[in-house]
């Protein structure tokens, strides 16, 4: 778990200093003030600066579509988009740093481009091939792993029941569940079904909403980030307020149980109050709210809350966010 | 939602215990013709208004803003109510470890990327009590109304027909002087404008320039 972390040269973030991190974490700011970033240079920190993550982040906002990058050589200078200031001629000087606070005793991780003879070599500059599990979800963007995947990882074994009991929080009858094939087309699909409490067919879990799909997937998410990371982008996406303040607790519990360490985003405050209504029922160290602003100099600029600062803001009506 | 409509660079806000601490502070800055750089919110009482101050210190646009309270000492005493700022400000990174109430009004500075903080303790930043004993040393000015209205007040309550808490005493004596002046049952804010009391005590000067200083007026 990472008691801290800084962030150098990557992406919009000159230097970007989060002093404390709790286990669970969520992060607010106005839009492009960085949040997502700071969920891809975990990403980036969990695996090792992994080729296809680095790829996989550059698909996802359109940075390797030929055209813009026609003008240069080779198309590995899609990553520069990686980059602050995306200039290729600093970039084999300028590393991204990713790492806990300069006083910890854990290695930084850093990746870099580096261009001798027309060779480009991504990977992380301390040598080291440590890398740390890591999950990452977003109700907008393509996952790596799908649904199914992951409840391959974890079907039969005692943690089912608590991704069954989290279901539940949406639609109480939920009593098992499944995946089921579903090719068509030559293309393979999994799908996942559900029987309910007082039915005996199963049915798909769609049927029952798109919410609850969406809350499957985090969930199974979550449970395979053990003692690792797991990043949850925009976690208010589908979901309607009660079944947020379910959520978090049932995320703060996991993560405890588990050792995960949760970083995630938002933009709405009913999120907002349903995660510190959660972090009230535990220790203050269990979590943290921070919010992201953009700072002329460095890039951007985060501001952490206590509990007792959220719970104030909450209860007063002053904007957090 | 307070803190998005109010933000903006340099601007001001005091913080208040209540309706009349927001009347009779918007009536002194009529007076002493101070201009509107800051608007006055009234909290529902001082744990609320701390909890206020705590909320935007870090709130969005709150960053370059000046930010102050009026807070009364009541029976717990200025060092008391200093202690509660303290704790409050320990956690956004305000040291005030070397400081002690000024008389004349604190007016703290600001650790970067925060707010600068003033604090007024009603009623002069010395005494125990609260807004109306701010009120009632323009009433000793005046001759002998104080006197009149506290003898007044001990006859009431040796005749048993008074039930006012005694931490509520100041409060008694201000209002009774008031409902014998044009118009009876004005309220407290109202006592300035209508000129009933007049606000050349040496702490109603204090509390104009501590407004100036801290808001750069």
């Amino acid at each position: 778990m990472l008691d801290s972390l800084s962030i150098s040269n990557f992406r919009l973030f000159k230097k970007l200093l989060i002093p404390r991190l709790g286990r669970v974490n969520l992060f607010s700011g106005k839009n492009g003030t960085g949040k997502s970033s700071i969920l891809e240079a975990v990403m980036i920190y969990a695996s090792n600066a992994n080729f296809k993550i680095l790829d996989s982040l550059v698909k996802a906002r359109n940075e390797d579509v030929k055209g813009l990058n026609s003008v240069y050589v080779h198309n590995y200078f899609r990553f520069r988009h990686l980059f602050n200031g995306r200039n290729p001629a600093a970039i084999e000087e300028n590393p991204v740093l990713i790492c806990v606070d300069e006083n910890s005793r854990i290695v930084p991780r850093s990746f870099v481009i580096q261009d001798t003879d027309w060779t480009i070599k991504i990977g992380n500059k301390d040598g080291s091939s440590v890398t740390v599990p890591h999950k990452y979800v977003s109700i907008n963007k393509n996952h790596p792993d799908s649904a199914a995947e992951l409840w391959d990882e974890i079907n039969l074994l005692p943690i089912e029941d608590d991704v069954i009991e989290a279901l539940q929080i949406i639609h109480p009858g939920v009593k098992r569940i499944g995946f089921v094939d579903f090719t068509e087309n030559n293309r393979p699909e999994r799908v996942p079904v559900v029987v309910l409490k007082d039915m005996a067919e199963r049915i798909p879990l769609k049927s029952l909403g798109e919410g609850v799909v969406h809350l499957l997937h985090i969930v199974l998410a979550l449970v395979n980030a053990k003692q690792g990371f797991f990043l949850l982008d925009e976690a208010e996406n589908g979901l309607h307020w009660s079944v947020q303040e379910k959520l978090w607790q049932i995320i703060f519990q996991l993560a405890n149980k588990l050792d995960i360490q949760v970083l995630a985003t938002t933009h709405s405050k009913d999120c907002i109050a349903a995660f510190q209504a959660a972090w009230a029922e535990r220790a203050e160290e269990e979590g943290g709210f921070y919010r992201l602003d953009p700072d002329p100099e460095w890039g951007a600029k985060c501001t952490p809350y206590s509990l007792r600062t959220l719970s104030n803001a909450l209860k007063n009506h002053v904007e957090m966010r | 939602m307070v803190a998005q409509s109010d933000a903006q660079v340099g601007k001001g806000i005091l913080l208040v215990e209540g309706k009349n601490d927001k009347h009779v502070i918007l009536a002194l800055c009529q007076h002493f013709s101070i201009p509107e750089t800051f608007t006055i919110k009234e909290c529902i009482g001082d744990d609320r208004l701390f909890e206020m101050a705590d909320a935007l210190i870090p709130a969005p646009g709150y960053a370059d803003a000046i930010i102050g309270l009026v807070v009364d000492a009541d029976e717990r005493g200025v060092s008391s109510r200093w202690q509660q700022l303290v704790s409050m400000l320990q956690t956004h990174g305000y040291d005030l470890s070397s400081l002690r109430p000024d008389p004349e009004g604190s007016v703290l500075a600001a650790p970067a990327g925060c707010p600068r903080l003033g604090l007024w303790i009603m009623p002069n930043n010395r005494d125990t009590g609260r807004l109306e004993d701010f009120l009632l040393a323009m009433v000793q000015q005046q001759g002998d109304g104080l006197e009149i209205a506290s003898r007044c007040l001990s006859n009431a309550e040796e005749a048993g027909i008074t039930t006012f808490k005694a931490t509520h005493r100041s409060k008694a004596v201000l209002h009774t002087y008031l409902a014998w002046q044009d118009e009876p049952g004005m309220p407290m804010g109202q006592s300035i404008t209508r000129q009933v009391l007049q606000p050349t005590t040496t702490t109603c000067h204090a509390f104009i320039h501590w407004l100036k200083r801290l808001f750069h007026t």
